[in-house]
């Protein structure tokens, strides 16, 4: 699951970094406003999750983002 | 709310752009490089059209009107209402459309009113029009949708400048034979993710409305300005317009399968394509026709038809044409339309 979620994140960043789950967000160059709105909308799509800006804010690493979509339980 | 009204039909549809065509790619310079390329693979907008200071938005949708008048052999003497949708009238007063009956050489005894609205907008002239013609002795209406956007965005706000252009339109709707379902939805708890603060009445222009200002992301802008929410307004497209969609579809008691072809308004590329996903569209049936004029506001739905119906057409009869506007209110709404016998032009430069 972790690996599906790096490769859809990396795919929507447009990034060229070798992303992995501690990657600090901060080291993103892609992680601006296009790539929050991106986010938004995978979560959405891709895991039927809704999230808003203040969670993105407190998100400090690659795997916060990843606890923001993922399945409970 | 949804509803039905009867006895409808497109006669014709023209569209208008400016003749100024700006590369995304050569903002580089303001916004930097590998940026740019993201942003255009993102947004899908390659290049965007836009007007000189003094060209408006009703002069883009006058040239699409005599367009579609002269072609379609519509004496002007038989329109019996012009509806002008837009967000950049030509003044503060009086109704831009007003203006329009006296260029266009309309009847003095002709309706003539203005509705302010952007990316929903051409389906509110629609419904004003449909209303018109099932309720009064109207026989034909024409409508007019267009924006000047480009004016209103500071030349360093990345967020809105590499995104939005400018376009005008003219859509003929006379009473005929067909039956439109409607819906519509309003949610103005979002007014502030996607306005203009200043120039109305609840902030006057003012010396303090024209200071710049540099936001989170490195935008600048004034009060005077156009401001986009990025974030809101992708949340809720992603909830509102499926929602809209099947709206419309079930007062039609039509499933998705039967639609020929859905118009969405043309936001950016990134939204379309997650939409187009989330509905489990066919991708071919749901042009996305932004990438020589970007979002071009209520003019985007007729213009993505202009750009379109010859592709479309080579595919499908467009007799069940899904039309589906959203963003500034915040607000969706849609309708289901037969474009089979209607006469649509392709885009014209204006001044050509």
């Amino acid at each position: 699951m972790e690996n599906i979620f790096l490769e859809k994140l990396t795919e929507i960043l447009d990034t060229q970094l070798n992303l992995d789950m501690d990657i600090n967000l901060g080291n993103i160059e892609e992680w601006d406003s296009l790539g929050m709105v991106s986010f938004i909308a995978m979560a959405d799509v891709e895991y039927g999750k809704k999230v808003i800006f203040s969670d993105l804010k407190n998100a400090q690493t690659v795997r916060d983002l990843y606890m923001l979509v993922k399945s409970e339980g | 709310m949804q509803f039905t009204i009867n006895g409808l039909h497109i006669l014709g549809i023209a569209t208008v752009v400016p003749r100024r065509i700006t590369h995304i790619s050569d903002m580089g310079d303001v916004f930097g490089s590998a940026d740019i390329e993201r942003i255009i693979n993102s947004s899908g907008v390659q290049s965007i059209r836009s007007v000189d200071e003094k060209i408006c938005a009703s002069d883009l949708c006058i040239q699409a009107s005599e367009h579609l008048l002269s072609k379609i052999c519509v004496d002007r003497t038989t329109i019996d209402a012009v509806i002008f949708v837009s967000q950049t009238p030509d003044y503060r007063l009086p109704a831009t459309s007003a203006l329009m009956q006296q260029r266009l050489g309309l009847r003095n005894d002709v309706l003539a009113f203005d509705i302010n609205y952007g990316c929903s907008g051409y389906i509110y002239g629609l419904v004003q029009a449909a209303m018109l013609l099932s309720a009064t002795t109207c026989n034909k209406v024409l409508v007019c949708a267009g924006d000047t956007i480009t004016k209103l965005i500071h030349p360093k706000d990345r967020s809105a400048k590499v995104l939005f252009g400018d376009a005008g339109s003219a859509t003929i709707i006379e009473r005929g034979y067909e039956n439109w379902p409607f819906h519509f939805y309003t949610d103005g708890s979002g007014e502030k993710h996607l306005f203009v603060p200043a120039g109305g009445s609840r902030i006057p222009y003012h010396s303090n409305t024209c200071i710049e200002f540099t936001d989170e992301e490195g935008n600048i802008r004034t009060q005077n300005n156009l401001y986009m929410n990025g974030m809101e307004i992708m949340n809720f497209a992603l909830k509102y317009v499926p929602l809209s969609v099947e709206g419309v579809l079930v007062e039609s008691k039509l499933n998705k399968e039967d639609i020929n072809a859905f118009i969405f308004h043309q936001a950016n590329k990134l939204m379309l394509d997650f939409l187009i996903k989330k509905m489990k569209l066919p991708k071919d049936s749901a042009p996305i026709a932004l990438q020589n004029t970007g979002n071009t506001g209520p003019a985007s739905i007729p213009l993505a038809i202009s750009i379109k119906w010859r592709e479309l057409s080579e595919k499908t009869s467009l007799q069940k044409t899904l039309f589906c506007g959203f963003g500034v209110g915040l607000s969706t709404a849609s309708t289901i339309v037969d474009l089979s016998k209607t006469l649509i032009l392709g885009p014209c430069e204006y001044g050509s």
